[in-house]
């Protein structure tokens, strides 16, 4: 039984209904030698008999609207239900406020379930009312930080309507209250990119300058929001990748990056996984500068990522250890040109 | 659909559900996998993006896996993080002895089948993806798996031959 069929009002059967007399229930087809068959509830099964049969027949009234609520609470991974349910609504005129109240109960029955979330899209898109979406959506972060179609609807939201004012700072609350929340430092990076993204469209001819220079300021921001949050606990690691990918995304070097070098070499000591990881590709973009093939600097390098891996397999990740001798073998034959 | 795909690569290297969404254990197999059964893999990530994937995928790895960075490990990720490590030719990176040992770990002891994690209710789904999970790290006797389409590598053979006969009928 699904958590919301207790939710439901107690049960009188489709069958004794008066105003339900003249609709004939469609049993589902289970073939001829049903193997694995659900152990359907009563009620789960006649409520469904009778979907069956006013979906057939196409039927638009409101008994039809209230058994696709019915049928929803019961299973909302029913997609027919859904799709027709959109129909009834739009042949009926229904008060979309109505809809979505309906549908924050459902979703918080049912937060994982694709179903609720893509109806929720859909009656916003109709409406082409957001007003209540930041909010709801904050609210389910408060059950489940993490829950990927809560975010992922989040994001419709704010790139369908244009409501990115304040998403930067509730990202830095999330991470705040959870620093290891990778969904948070995914969507602050989701802002930031939307940031980048309007500086280059509005650049143009003699505003190229402007432009890089609003970049540097935004790649300081970043650097000193992921230091502030590693400072707490090197070994998490949500704000290095997202720091690497901040980087790559104003297509700037780690190497070359004086704050996040001084950083690691600080942090070295925590014998952190991502410290040595960042260090690991930052010298590699030094080795893929210099070229390949034996000079002495390059061997210089190499030898500290080699031992780098080394560090990291034996003593700070060995779980990877494999990953890393393999790495390690890998850079010396692209870079020293050794045996294979 | 490459160009979708390709879209949905998050910053962390991995691939996402739909665009600038976060990177995740369950699309990147997808993404991978379609990738790969298309012809595609090596022709839409360059080396240094399958490189950064690889690692992403090892990095999900404490004893079993989990699907994004912080997340508890969950048996079905043996599935999804090892079959696309195993697509991408990475199978023997994976810490085996750790991923198996946490998989027989999240069986149900008196009815039997696998959950998502130990002492938890088992469930059809972790049931097969442990299973499959199990396969991919070398368990006893289990069958060698075709990730790509998570059936048996003699079942993919079985496939390979059949369209083979197809095509010698259509005469192409």
């Amino acid at each position: 039984m699904s958590d919301s069929e207790s939710e439901l009002s107690p049960y009188v059967s489709y069958r004794e209904r008066a105003e339900w007399q003249d609709i004939v229930p469609l049993e589902q087809e289970e073939g001829l030698a049903p193997v694995v068959q659900i152990a359907y509830s009563d009620r789960f099964r006649e409520t469904f008999s009778y979907f069956r049969a006013v979906f057939a027949k196409d039927e638009l009234s409101e008994r039809a609207l209230d058994l696709t609520r019915e049928a929803a609470m019961l299973n909302p991974a029913n997609y027919s239900v859904w799709v027709y349910r959109r129909k009834l609504l739009k042949a009926l005129d229904r008060d979309l406020l109505e809809e979505q109240n309906f549908l924050a109960d459902i979703i918080e029955m049912h937060p994982k379930n694709y179903q609720v979330w893509q109806h929720r899209k859909e009656i916003v898109e109709w409406s082409q009312d957001p007003s209540l979406e930041l909010e709801f959506t904050a609210n389910m972060f408060t059950d489940d930080a993490k829950n990927y179609h809560c975010w992922q609807h989040r994001q419709w939201i704010i790139t369908r309507f244009g409501l990115w004012d304040g998403e930067l700072e509730f990202t830095a609350k999330l991470i705040e209250k959870d620093r290891r929340n990778n969904s948070a430092w995914n969507q602050r990076y989701f802002v930031v990119n939307h940031e980048i993204e309007q500086l280059e469209a509005t650049a143009a001819g003699g505003a190229g300058d402007a432009d890089e220079t609003q970049k540097a300021v935004i790649l300081h921001r970043e650097i000193e929001f992921s230091k502030k949050q590693i400072a707490k606990d090197s070994h998490n690691e949500s704000p290095w990748s997202y720091i690497k990918g901040v980087f790559r995304l104003m297509k700037q070097k780690l190497h070359l990056s004086v704050t996040m070098m001084a950083l690691c070499d600080e942090l070295m000591k925590d014998k952190s996984p991502h410290v040595a990881a960042f260090l690991i590709d930052a010298k590699e973009e030094l080795l893929g500068q210099q070229g390949e093939g034996g000079s002495e600097q390059v061997n210089s390098i190499l030898e500290e990522v080699v031992r780098l891996c080394e560090i990291l397999a034996d003593e700070w990740d060995t779980i990877r250890k494999r990953y890393w001798n393999y790495l390690a073998e890998l850079l010396q034959v692209k870079y020293q040109g050794l045996p294979d | 659909m490459n160009v979708y795909i390709r879209r949905c690569l998050s910053y962390e290297g991995a691939f996402a559900n739909t665009p600038m969404s976060e990177a995740h254990g369950g699309s990147t197999y997808c993404a991978v996998a379609s990738l790969q059964l298309s012809g595609s893999l090596n022709k839409q990530l360059d080396a240094d993006e399958l490189s950064a994937l690889a690692r992403w995928c090892l990095q999900r790895q404490y004893t079993g896996f989990a699907g994004r960075p912080n997340k508890p490990w969950d048996t079905c990720y043996s599935f999804w993080i090892a079959g696309t490590l195993h697509i991408l030719g990475m199978t023997p990176l994976v810490a085996h002895d750790e991923n198996r040992q946490y998989l027989l770990e999240a069986q149900d002891p008196v009815i039997g089948g696998f959950s998502k994690y130990p002492n938890h209710f088992p469930d059809p789904l972790h049931s097969c993806m442990a299973t499959v999970g199990l396969a991919l790290s070398g368990f006893a006797s289990l069958q060698p798996v075709c990730a790509t389409l998570n059936i048996g590598e003699k079942a993919n053979d079985k496939l390979d031959e059949l369209r083979r006969i197809w095509r010698q009928k259509d005469g192409v």
